[in-house]
């Protein structure tokens, strides 16, 4: 009786597996391990738009978009400037003195090709 | 006298010009259709939504599923792809559909991305942290049965100041076991813009 039980316990489970398994791949593991390693990868962005968008080919919006480039680098014309003048300041040239109440100021004019060939006073 | 005609002129002068400056914003109907430059914008996301909704509500499929199963089927959003030249957000699109599926009950929304880590994380925060008699069990989600996927596509034509822009949105909906389509919802839209 045991045994027969034993037997029919066996029978049914099998056929619940094929039922489960019926005409599965048996490769099918591969694939679930390549998935399972990486299924973060695929599933961290469901629910939004993913963003592939493309540049269309529209003249006046070229336009806009040059002329708003154009502003913005307007806007930091000052800012660039203000950096050079402190650059200028900070490398501003020695005026050597002598010691005889002459003093050589490398900021003339005239000093321009001096300071062109020595750019270390500059 | 000349001094008081010139103080008050400038006094108007600089008022009119104060006045000019300020913002105004009024707050309008968010059915009123509001074009500014042409460009995919909520009027257009408001229209798709209204006709995606209606076609997957409207859909046969769904009593299809619940005939043959005997419940109802369980849908998961994944992704949206913007082809088009705009940014363009699908998410209004998609959560007007989700919104209809649960409030119509023909189906069920279960929660992916980012918010089902959210859900899951505060799950595991449960583990060691709640009492026994509250704390909610990991391996009990309910598995969806299909996948909402989509994606928007356009093109543009435009000659000098005149310009033709198509937007094209296709929802489809995949069995997650067999990877068939059973439902497919589009909304066209086109444009055309003078400058």
């Amino acid at each position: 009786m045991k045994n027969l039980l034993f037997i029919f316990a066996i029978v049914l489970q099998s056929s619940i597996l094929y039922a489960q398994t019926y005409d599965q791949n048996p490769n099918y593991k591969e694939s679930q391990e390549k998935y399972m390693a990486s299924s973060e990868q695929y599933t961290s962005l469901q629910g939004t738009t993913v963003q592939e968008t493309y540049k269309a080919i529209d003249r006046l919006e070229e336009k806009r978009e040059l002329k708003a480039k154009r502003r913005a680098l307007r806007a930091q014309r000052p800012v660039w400037r203000q950096e050079r003048r402190i650059e200028r300041i900070k490398n501003r040239p020695y005026i050597y003195n002598n010691g005889y109440g002459f003093n050589l100021d490398f900021n003339m004019p005239y000093y321009r090709s001096y300071r062109r060939y020595n750019s270390y006073c500059y | 006298m000349k001094n008081l005609l010139i103080a008050f002129s400038a006094g108007l002068i600089a008022l009119s010009s104060l006045e000019s400056c300020t913002r105004k914003v009024s707050r309008v109907d968010v059915e009123e259709t509001i074009d500014l430059s042409g460009r995919w914008n909520d009027s257009d996301s408001r229209l798709a939504a209204k006709e995606l909704v209606f076609q997957s509500i409207t859909a046969d499929w769904i009593n299809e599923y619940r005939e043959a199963n005997g419940k109802k089927p369980v849908i998961i959003v994944g992704l949206v792809r913007n082809k088009t030249h705009e940014h363009i957000s699908a998410e209004t699109i998609i959560k007007d559909i989700e919104k209809e599926y649960v409030k119509t009950g023909k189906a069920r929304i279960v929660q992916g991305g980012k918010m089902r880590e959210e859900l899951r994380g505060e799950r595991a925060d449960q583990q060691t942290n709640s009492s026994s008699s509250t704390v909610k069990k990991f391996g009990l989600e309910t598995g969806a049965d299909f996948m909402l996927q989509g994606t928007i596509n356009s093109t543009v034509d435009s000659y000098k100041s005149k310009k033709v822009v198509y937007y094209q949105i296709d929802l489809e909906l995949t069995n997650i076991q067999t990877n068939e389509k059973i439902w497919f919802g589009d909304k066209k839209i086109k444009k055309f813009v003078k400058n």
